[in-house]
């Protein structure tokens, strides 16, 4: 049976930190997140960034970014992943697009956890395919909002007790993981984390009436251990953006670029200080290739 | 002839089974401690039917009660061991879905009519639940608005593709999804004049090479986020997504010198987007398949959609 593609947006699938060997030498391997869905495969749809060739010639290895409204996915295609590999080779990003894959996990060593995935298809794509996969990565991740809810309310908490709310097999098998693995997880980060992937697809949301008046409340997708705060460089950056964003619609990347480039901060960093800026929910992206402050 | 004390019984599909565990124990009776038992058709079903909804019909249940309306109705002839018999086949419904049935004795059934069928069975066809009954089966017939009319329970009704896996297929269904990937073998390709297969290479795996006649077809993996089928569109279907006739594929496909630009061309229309299709649902060791009737691509309100949800949200927090 083919496994199903889950939609789940970046920061969810880069919380988790559990692997589950399906057991058995062709059975499927599985990333569980902390709200119990069990990946072995994704549909993703964002924007495209950081396309790079960091194999050899001979071997090449495709790495790519793929950002939604709360974070950012990591691609690698190899040899293996001919298709995709190619497809990538030939992208202009930043370029949405659609990606289907499986899950991988690298832990380089004990206590550190890196998702990825592995892209058996992508595609270029445009906003309305966007805003559809982020509609439905929403009403996924309420749905399993919900099931935890209920699955934490439980004195002792087995699949069979959930096969009795009617919570299906398969999902039930990967809440008893996620809850085994990482105890009672805090739902209000991902209570945020939905209410944040909503408001992204609302104009009244995206834009304020008057850049010096109220701004939407931000939503403070932080993590306990990682610091929102912006280091020097995103400082500079933030700046940057702030000021390039003139008609209230954002600043546009090569703005951002040529400005960045005369307070000497090189485009590799310049790109690493967006990218995690995007991750702390400082900034967004209301149409490619322009930044918005939050 | 054995005496089994301290079993236990469990329900699975539908069915009881006595299970034997470490408590239970297992003598040797009298060969003649009860009558003799002959299986098969014609004997009675001890007990009383299990009430069961259409959606919950399952391969190998047996003496099942449903309450259905029919919706279709014809006789059939049919040769069961070297002999005529007459079956009465068609559509029965109920608030929870369709079914094909087979009465293998004539109830005098009416399209339309409302009945309580008692001491049915369940077999499938590639994976669809089927319901047949007999003459060990009782017919009441029932007041006709204690089911919606023939229409209302003509509508194909709309499924997620995880109930669909479970339930093994259905008779036309509606599923919405996403057609995440094209299969190899969609775009044009052309079939055996004889068997009808898709030709490899220009050879028929039966009957050689042969001159292929050309066709249009698209096999794509439709995936709903519980799930996944295979969902196959014929010629008109694929025609109608692409907006080119056959004609103009074959054309294209010269003048690219390759049939791989119909592909593309469908992989660009069709892939990563939403879709509506409904149609039978059957299952092998492949996983599910759907025969598409009728398909329309999906055009989605997403920000009516977010806000709704984002209200729901504000609202119980």
């Amino acid at each position: 049976m083919r496994e199903v593609a889950w939609r789940l947006f970046a920061s969810e699938y880069n919380d988790a930190t559990l692997e589950m060997d399906g057991g058995g030498e062709r059975a499927p391997s599985y990333v569980v997140t902390p709200l119990g869905a069990k990946v072995n495969r994704v549909f993703v749809v964002g924007v495209i960034t950081d396309v790079e060739n960091v194999g050899t010639d001979i071997q090449p290895m495709w790495r790519a970014r793929v950002s939604d409204p709360t974070g950012t996915f990591r691609i690698y295609a190899g040899q293996y992943q001919p298709e995709a590999a190619a497809t990538l080779s030939k992208l202009k990003p930043p370029v949405f697009g659609a990606i289907v894959g499986k899950s991988r996990v690298y832990s380089p060593e004990a206590g550190s956890v890196f998702t990825s995935i592995r892209p058996e298809r992508i595609k270029a794509v445009d906003e309305t395919v966007r805003d559809y996969w982020i509609l439905e990565a929403c009403r996924s991740l309420r749905k399993r909002l919900d099931t935890m809810v209920e699955a934490l309310k439980m004195d002792s908490l087995t699949k069979e007790g959930l096969a009795k709310i009617g919570v299906k097999e398969a999902i039930a098998d990967g809440i008893v993981q996620a809850v085994n693995h990482y105890g009672t997880v805090d739902l209000s980060r991902y209570t945020a984390m939905l209410a944040e992937g909503l408001r992204y697809l609302l104009p009244e949301y995206r834009e304020p009436a008057d850049p010096g008046e109220a701004t939407p409340e931000p939503v403070s997708p932080a993590k306990e251990e990682a610091p929102s705060e912006p280091d020097e460089t995103e400082s500079k950056v933030l700046e940057i953006i702030a000021t390039l964003d003139r008609d209230g619609k954002g600043a546009p990347w090569e703005g951002i670029l040529e400005a960045a480039v005369s307070k000497s901060v090189a485009k590799d960093a310049l790109e690493e200080s967006i990218n995690s800026l995007l991750d702390k929910g400082l900034i967004y992206e209301p149409i490619l290739g322009r930044m918005k402050k939050i | 002839m054995v005496r089994v004390q301290n079993a236990y019984t469990k329900e699975y599909r539908g069915q009881v089974q006595v299970n034997f565990g470490v408590r239970t124990a297992v003598g040797k009776e009298a060969p003649d401690a009860l009558p003799e038992f002959k299986s098969g058709p014609g004997q009675p079903y001890v007990g009383k039917p299990t009430p069961v909804r259409v959606v919950d019909l399952r391969e190998g249940a047996s003496n099942v009660a449903v309450t259905a309306r029919i919706l279709s109705v014809e006789r059939r002839e049919v040769e069961v061991d070297g002999n005529p018999k007459a079956v009465f086949s068609g559509v029965l419904a109920d608030e929870t879905g369709k079914t094909q049935f087979s009465a293998w004795k004539d109830f005098e059934l009416k399209a339309e009519e409302v009945l309580r069928i008692e001491g049915a069975y369940v077999k499938s066809w590639r994976g669809i639940p089927q319901i047949s009954f007999d003459e060990r089966a009782t017919i009441t017939r029932l007041k006709s608005d204690l089911l919606p009319s023939a229409n209302v329970l003509s509508a194909s009704p709309r499924m997620w593709i995880e109930d669909l896996a479970e339930r093994g297929g259905a008779a036309d269904v509606t599923v919405r999804g996403i057609l995440i990937d094209l299969r190899e073998g969609s775009g044009l390709v052309y079939r055996c004049p004889e068997c009808r297969r898709v030709l490899r290479k220009g050879a028929c795996r039966l009957h050689g090479e042969v001159k292929g006649e050309p066709d249009l077809r698209v096999k794509a993996v439709l995936d709903d986020g519980s799930g996944a089928v295979t969902a196959v569109f014929d010629r008109e279907l694929t025609e109608a997504l692409l907006d080119k006739t056959l004609d103009a594929c074959i054309a294209a496909a010269k003048e690219a010198m390759s049939t791989d630009i119909v592909r593309d061309e469908l992989a660009d229309v069709l892939v990563a987007q939403p879709i509506e299709v409904r149609g039978n649902v059957t299952s092998d060791d492949y996983g599910l398949m759907m025969i598409v009737e009728s398909a329309k691509m999906l055009k989605v309100d997403v920000q009516a959609e977010a806000r709704e949800m984002l209200e729901g949200l504000e609202g119980s927090a």
